[in-house]
């Protein structure tokens, strides 16, 4: 599943660290999330998306298949 | 638990593995009991700084919080605890398997008993999780 974090973050002037820290992970959960290798459970999908006041589906892409 | 009742449970513990290693220095315990005493005051003493380094430094509090509440650590400690189930089950399955044409037919025995008696518990708690969720 991939995901837009990176760029919301980038576009927020966020730092990993200050990310992680909003969201009460750590930072190479926010690097993992990043980089698609770790799909997130819907209260984090849900915490992350609401950060940058958005909804799930726009934050995160889903495709057929997965 | 709370950290302070941590700090409370590893000072009995400290105090259970300084008594045990004293009588093993004094005379009134076997070598490998005060040795075990000695193992569980160092690991006492880890833990005991741990808790107090919790209770005064906020940035390394905050470290473990998170640590704690993160779901991906979570996630892959449940991976490696899945991994390592996987892999001693075959692992023994191999061994009890392997040590029978060796004449070593009583450990292969035993081995595979272990074996089995995992793959039981695998099922228990697999009726146990699917009825609780």
């Amino acid at each position: 599943m991939n995901n837009r974090i990176a760029e919301l973050r980038s576009a927020n002037g966020l730092t990993q660290q200050a990310l992680a820290d909003e969201l009460e992970v750590s930072r190479q959960t926010v690097i993992s999330l990043e980089k698609g290798k770790y799909n997130p459970s819907i209260m984090l999908a849900h915490r992350i998306a609401a950060r940058f006041g958005l909804t799930i589906e726009q934050v995160f892409i889903f495709e057929e298949g997965e | 638990m709370t950290n302070k009742q941590r700090i409370v449970t590893y000072s009995a513990s400290a105090a259970v593995g300084i008594a045990v290693t004293v009588a093993g220095m004094l005379g009134y315990a076997d070598g490998a009991i005060a040795g075990c005493g000695g193992v569980l005051l160092a690991i006492s003493a880890l833990k005991l700084f741990k808790g107090y380094r919790y209770e005064t430094d906020p940035a390394y509090a905050k470290r473990i919080d998170t640590s704690n509440a993160d779901e991906r650590l979570a996630f892959l400690a449940t991976k490696a605890a899945e991994s390592t189930f996987q892999l001693s089950v075959i692992l023994l399955a191999v061994l009890s398997l392997a040590l029978r044409p060796l004449g070593a037919n009583d450990t292969a025995n035993l081995l595979g008993c272990i074996m089995a008696g995992q793959v039981a518990l695998y099922w228990l708690s697999y009726l146990f999780v699917s009825k609780k969720y």
